[in-house]
């Protein structure tokens, strides 16, 4: 195993002092996991919520498509109701 | 034309980097130390939010200063980071803990408590490290055959604890003047006094290193006491005490801005004992920056990249502070 490929070899630059070191780095990875759980779990508590009461969705009228609809918003906007899926600007506005 | 010696210019940068970062991760840092201090709701949204903007673009210089160590001057950063790794790893996971304190607070109140504490301890943590980091390399660190050559505690002393104190006290008046500056209110009114109890304590403590240090080791001694150096090594304390008379005036009449300035300029002169002390040596006694410099095509093309980024970082750097000046307010922008 090289380090610098043809000059130096893995056990080369290790040193003695070297190893604890190496075993305190072993701290970040469980603090890694640690925040990075934290902060999942902030992310998607959120999701398993029910909306807040007198929170809408989207209704005919609103002017435009709203943009976390994705690129076909009218499911999204008139969730079961595809006849009055507006075909034109005219008529969405 | 005269020869320009860029091992000189690449120690120029890295002393500046370095105390780019600590006046500035300083008073983000101190605001941490002081956090519990503020009382829960307004005024510790304030003291966060005050700093929230710009903490992370200040730890850019830590990564300036430690890239660059490794870069310019290998041999000093194969010799000094073995000597000083638990401390080093102590600061970095001072450091997450502390930056996701800054999200992670806001998003239960039920765990707020835990995560201001993440960001107390952390902050203190990582100052407490920095000083002693400071304190193990002024101490002296025992080289043998261009390595590391102490043993695995070396970093432990009253020495080193005394300057990893002095940097936290030196930190709680950076961040307690920047509060002075930037709240108002109740949070202000008690930075006021929170400044004035940490000013009190960053003089004490530069005092008790200032007298600790010249009887460490005779060189430093020397480099302080005999003439002619003396007549320039004792303007440094004599401009702090100037400084420091302007900072408790600045305080007792509640001057809003010139504090944080003041506490800035006395850090600066900090750093100039430092150098008083140090020069030319990057291992006290032991490795000069000539002796550590890179090879000098290497250092050529550092010098490029750096003179490309730097503009770019204090650019950034300087439209960042100017977009949140003034008074921070409690609505940040979490």
């Amino acid at each position: 195993m090289w380090v610098v490929y043809g000059l130096l070899r893995t056990a080369g630059p290790l040193r003695r002092s070297m190893r604890p070191p190496g075993g305190l780095a072993v701290a970040f990875v469980l603090v890694y996991f640690a925040v990075f759980s934290a902060g999942t779990w902030y992310s998607l508590k959120p999701d398993g919520q029910a909306p807040p009461a007198g929170e809408l969705g989207a209704k005919r009228g609103d002017t435009g498509p709203i943009r976390t609809a994705g690129i076909t918003p009218g499911p999204t906007q008139n969730p079961g109701d595809p006849d009055v899926l507006p075909t034109s600007r005219e008529e969405a506005e | 034309m005269m020869e320009i010696d860029l091992t000189v210019i690449w120690a120029a940068i890295i002393a500046f980097g370095v105390f780019a970062y600590v006046v500035m991760d300083g008073f983000d840092l101190g605001i941490g130390i002081l956090f519990p201090t503020f009382a829960v709701g307004d005024e510790r949204d304030q003291a966060m939010n005050s700093i929230a903007p710009v903490w992370d673009g200040n730890e850019t210089w830590l990564v300036l200063g430690g890239g660059g160590l490794f870069a310019a001057f290998p041999l000093a950063y194969a010799i000094i980071l073995p000597a000083t790794y638990p401390l080093i790893i102590a600061m970095l996971l001072g450091l997450v803990f502390r930056g996701v304190a800054f999200e992670f607070r806001w998003r239960d109140p039920k765990h707020r408590a835990f995560w201001d504490m993440a960001f107390t301890g952390g902050s203190f943590v990582a100052a407490m490290a920095q000083g002693m980091t400071l304190g193990a390399i002024l101490q002296g660190v025992e080289v043998a055959d261009r390595a590391y050559a102490g043993s695995w505690f070396d970093w432990l002393t009253p020495y080193t604890l005394l300057i990893g104190l002095g940097v936290v006290a030196g930190y709680a008046l950076l961040g307690s003047t920047w509060l002075v500056w930037k709240t108002e209110g109740s949070a202000q009114d008690h930075a006021y006094k929170l400044a004035f109890r940490a000013a009190i304590a960053t003089l004490a403590m530069l005092g008790a290193v200032s007298l600790y240090t010249p009887f460490l080791d005779a060189n430093y001694f020397d480099r302080w006491f005999k003439m002619p150096g003396f007549l320039f090594a004792s303007q440094v304390p004599l401009a702090t005490a100037i400084l420091a008379f302007f900072l408790f005036r600045g305080l007792a009449k509640r001057r809003e801005v010139a504090p944080f300035w003041l506490a800035l300029g006395i850090f600066l002169l900090g750093m100039a004992g430092l150098g008083v002390s140090m020069w030319p040596y990057v291992v006290p006694d032991q490795v000069t920056i000539w002796d550590a410099a890179a090879p000098y095509r290497s250092q050529v093309f550092m010098l490029i990249g750096v003179g490309l980024t730097m503009p770019l970082i204090i650019g950034y750097t300087g439209w960042a502070y100017w977009v949140f000046r003034g008074k921070v307010g409690t609505d940040g922008y979490h």
